[in-house]
């Protein structure tokens, strides 16, 4: 079995996160210094191409090529975002990073300022964090008390409290003080992000990757899990396993050995019936795929992917329409109303999941939720609208009864 | 000028590049629906209606928000980008609530053209945007019969606070147009959004009723709203008692300004309705006297001339006439109300002109203008008993069959011989617009060249105001 392999959460349980010297100690900001030797076009050519760095954030996009655009934009002001709003339901690493380690997050930012030339920046916080942000606060403090932002400010903040805002557009209006929406790209954040200016976003665990990466090279980096997605990625596992939790794993370890070796198999007695894999808007696979890759290559013919990294193991006690129908609630409650389809469409997913768990019209609301799902994936804003009905959908395929098995009594009698 | 070369619907098109794609088919003729877009306001592509697909692109992507680029192929009406529109329309008018489609002959979206003259032995319908909504026109167009959807409540309450500016907030469908309009061009910021997904809502400032909100009532919003959800009161069964009353008399004053929108409405080519033709059409539902407007207007442009000539000498002189604009300046600018000179408009001089008519008969007063904000005005000012806009103009005809296409031209029954209004390029009516920079022309004035500037909407008042009135000798302001 592949062993689990430490990249971001290196310093978990080594280290006093409130402890800039421990930090220090444990080989902290001799990454940021090395950076700072380094030209910048060559600092994101390394991220880029020799360290194939891609967000960890849900979308996987290349890291160095966001940063090469918010560098070649010419303009006095640019800025860097961590985005530690960690909404999607069933994730919690951004959480355990900070927690163990919020040096890190900093040190991969202050890298990112130098690269790209930005002076300020923002951690944009999960309301909910408060811990998280006293810490970031502690640290961001320290740093600068030892000089090592160098001029650097970085200002960390609370987020509004919707799902939609961990969308970097949306989380840029937000940040701006506006509704907390998504924005029309182009332009890009690169090019015009934060009050127009350019603007990396990035999530937490790409952020704390970057100081490794820098630190023990790009070449080291590839050589850790699939070629594709190199190095590793955080996985919150949860669900009917036995040993829940955080596992950082090699790009190249099965589901398999997530949910089985580290994860201790689903409890006593039952078996898996459906794995969510990458949070509460993605879709299912089954048993049968646990041997796939967790690496958005290897997924994408079972149709689903990384996500935030969040993997959720259901037992066959589960009905899944039901399981579904609590997510059509959550899409109806967090979609931010911009734009039609998703405003209106969200709610009526959620009364056709309602009415299928109530044996109401089953196959009529089978059919609206079929055509809707479409509309939404075609015509929504963000991609929040455009997914939310992808977990009914793939639920839909692999477990028809379940949604069909829901006649009421009487139905069942006239039949 | 820089081209790039496109595809859409097969046909193969060299347009300018920067343009979107929205632009590049109008231009070529090609007709994309829009609910959200609006000529002049910055594009929001909430409404996903102008989905268009593009081949290499997983979703289908907005025509008014999206640049064409060199060998981009485009289908404008495939099957999969009208079921998707068509899907959006029915999520939409799942949540409105319907009530224009209550006739029988016309009110089936199943009838592929809606003709305003079957209308014409109609009751009524209840929505003031019936025949002329363009959610309705793309029901029909999208044939929307069913919806699939649970229906429920529409239970906000109209805000009628204003007696002029109405809100119904049952019919919005949240495009924004009418806070871009009310934030961005005319820099009242009232119209904001509130509250997220289904509860999404345009709210006046605060959440407050529109007469407690900062609304100066300029009625853009009512210009730019695509539906009935924000609308100018109407008078209709009212005017028409008073039409039909023996015991009064009717004065009208009819604006030629109100032509373009209904012959728009009518659908009917440029010149078939006239001002003589709109007379004839009023004296059959019984109208007595109708009047047009330019004596008015001229004697509105008088009191600013003479205003701008006593005063040009002693520094910059700013006139205004808009009753849109005193609210605003009340609102935003207390401090220069003194400062400028606010002149009667051609609404109060028509009921200066109609009090002196009062004979033994009591006398009703009808202004039929297109600009909104004397609506507000004669409201809460009282001195003219109704105003009609060319929409509610078209309503009544509709309602009384007064159709004015089909009516041969009479004179109208006081028509003066008024000299040319003095500095006309400054003191003429004018069209509002969305730019960001005052007008400016030069007038003689007292035998010298003036500088002169004409704000053509609140924001640009708000940009003169602020400071750089003092650039000039004479500022008109307009809303
Ligand atoms: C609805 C929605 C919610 C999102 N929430 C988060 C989030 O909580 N945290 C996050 O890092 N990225 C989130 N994202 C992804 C961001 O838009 C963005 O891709 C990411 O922050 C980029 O960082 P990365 O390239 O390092 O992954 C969300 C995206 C969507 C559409
Ligand atoms: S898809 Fe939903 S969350 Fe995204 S912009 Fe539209 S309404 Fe907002
Ligand atoms: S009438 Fe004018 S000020 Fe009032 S809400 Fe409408 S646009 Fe805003
Ligand atoms: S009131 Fe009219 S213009 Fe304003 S958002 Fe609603 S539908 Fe659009
Ligand atoms: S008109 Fe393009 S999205 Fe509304």
């Amino acid at each position: 079995m592949v062993k689990e392999i430490r990249v971001t959460l290196r310093n978990a349980g080594k280290i006093d996160p409130e402890s800039i010297e421990d930090y220090i100690r444990a080989g902290g900001y001799l990454a940021l210094a090395k950076a700072k030797k380094t030209e910048p076009e060559k600092l994101i050519d390394e991220i880029e191409h020799a360290g194939q760095l891609r967000g960890r954030g849900g979308a996987g996009f290349s890291t160095g090529y966001k940063w090469r655009g918010a560098y070649s934009t010419a303009c006095d002001q640019k800025y860097v975002i961590c985005n530690a709003d960690e909404g999607e339901p069933g994730t919690f690493k951004d959480r355990t990073i900070i927690e163990n380690d919020p040096h890190t997050i900093l040190e991969g930012m202050l890298i990112c300022a130098y690269a790209i030339g930005a002076r300020e920046g923002f951690i944009y916080v999960r309301g909910e964090y408060g811990h998280c942000i006293e810490l970031l606060k502690k640290a961001v403090a320290d740093a600068e008390a030892k000089g090592l932002t160098d001029g650097v400010k970085i200002h960390v903040t609370s987020g509004a409290g919707s799902y939609v805002c961990g969308e970097e557009t949306a989380l840029l209006t937000s940040l701006e003080g506006k509704r907390g929406e998504p924005r029309l790209k182009p332009p890009f954040p690169t090019v015009a992000g934060y009050l127009g200016k350019p603007t990396v976003v990035n999530n937490v665990e790409t952020f704390a990757t970057v100081p490794v990466i820098v630190d023990k090279g790009a070449e080291w980096f590839r050589k850790i899990g699939d070629p594709s997605y190199p190095g590793t990625k955080v996985f919150c596992l949860s669900g009917d396993v036995k040993n829940k939790g955080v596992y950082e794993l090699p790009t190249d370890a099965t589901i398999d050995d997530l949910v089985n070796g580290f994860g201790g198999g689903v409890i006593d007695g039952h078996q898996v019936k459906a794995i969510q894999m990458g949070g509460g808007s993605c879709g299912f696979i089954t048993a049968e795929n646990m041997g796939l890759a967790l690496n958005y290559d290897a997924l994408r013919p079972a149709g689903v992917s990384l996500g935030s990294g969040a993997i959720l193991v259901l037992d066959e006690e589960h009905n899944m329409a039901e399981f579904v129908r609590g997510t059509s609630h959550f899409f109806a409650h967090e979609s931010c109303g911009k734009c039609a389809p998703c405003r209106e469409g969200t709610s009526r997913l959620e009364e056709a999941m309602d009415a299928i768990c109530e044996g109401r019209d089953v196959e009529k609301n089978i059919g609206l939720i079929q055509k809707l799902a479409q509309g939404m994936r075609m015509s929504c804003f963000c991609p929040l609208g455009q997914g939310a009905g992808n977990p009914i959908l793939s639920a839909l395929r692999l477990f028809p009864d379940d949604f069909r098995g829901k006649a009421p009594e009487s139905a069942k009698e006239d039949a | 000028m820089p081209t790039v070369h496109i595809t859409i619907n097969d046909k193969n098109l060299t347009v300018e590049s920067g343009l979107t794609i929205l632009q590049a088919a109008r231009e070529n003729g090609i007709e994309i629906p829009t609910l959200c877009h609006f000529e002049g306001l910055p594009d929001k592509a909430n409404c996903r209606i102008c989905m268009v697909e593009i081949e290499g692109m997983r979703a289908y992507q907005p025509a008014c928000a999206t640049r064409v680029s060199e060998g981009m192929v485009i289908h404008t009406d495939s099957d999969g980008v009208r079921a998707a529109r068509k899907t959006t329309l029915e999520l939409l008018l799942a949540n409105h609530s319907v009530d224009c489609h209550h006739c029988l002959r016309i009110g089936s979206t199943k009838e592929p053209d809606l003709d305003p003259r079957f209308c014409e032995m109609c009751f009524w319908c209840d929505c003031e945007r019936d025949g002329f909504c363009e959610l309705q026109t793309l029901a029909r167009a999208y044939h929307v019969d069913v919806l699939p959807y649970i229906q429920h409540d529409k239970d906000h309450e109209l805000d009628l606070s204003l007696g002029s500016v109405v809100r119904n907030p049952n019919k919005c469908i949240k495009c924004r147009r009418c806070v871009e309009v009310c934030g961005e061009v005319q820099t009242v910021h009232n119209l904001s959004m509130a509250n997220r997904g289904r509860a999404t809502m345009v709210v006046p400032e605060l959440g407050k009723l529109m007469a407690d909100s900062a609304c100066v009532r300029c009625g853009r919003c009512v210009e730019v709203c695509p539906t009935g959800a924000v609308f100018m009161q109407e008078h209709k069964d009212e005017v028409l008692y008073y039409a039909h009353s023996y015991d009064h008399d009717t004065v009208v004053q009819l604006s030629a300004n109100v032509i373009p929108e209904l012959t728009a409405l009518y659908k009917v080519g440029l010149g078939e309705i006239t001002l003589k033709k709109v007379c004839a059409a009023l004296h059959k539902l019984g109208f007595q006297t109708v009047m047009s407007s330019e004596h008015a207007e001229k004697l509105a442009a008088d009191e600013m001339a003479d205003t701008i000539e006593r005063n040009v000498e002693n520094g910059p002189v700013i006139v205004s006439n808009s009753f849109a604009v005193k609210n605003f300046v009340k609102k935003f600018f207390p401090d220069m109300e003194a400062q400028i000179y606010f002149c009667k408009g051609s609404e109060k001089q028509f009921a200066k002109y109609v009090k002196r008519l009062e004979g033994d008969k009591p006398v009703k007063s009808v202004l039929i203008t297109n600009v909104l904000e004397q609506a507000a005005e004669a409201k809460e000012e009282a001195d003219i008993d109704f105003v009609l806009n060319a929409r509610e103009l078209y309503r009544l005809f509709l309602r009384t069959g007064g159709a004015p296409a089909r009516k041969y031209e009479e004179e109208l029954d006081k028509v003066w011989e008024d000299p040319p209004i003095r500095y006309e390029e400054l003191l003429r009516e004018a069209d509002w617009n969305f730019g960001k920079e005052p007008e400016e022309v030069t007038v003689t004035v007292n035998g010298k060249k003036r500088k002169c500037a004409i704000a053509h909407n609140l924001g640009q008042v708000r940009l003169l105001l602020e400071g750089s009135y003092t650039k000039y000798d004479v500022v008109r302001l307009m809303a």
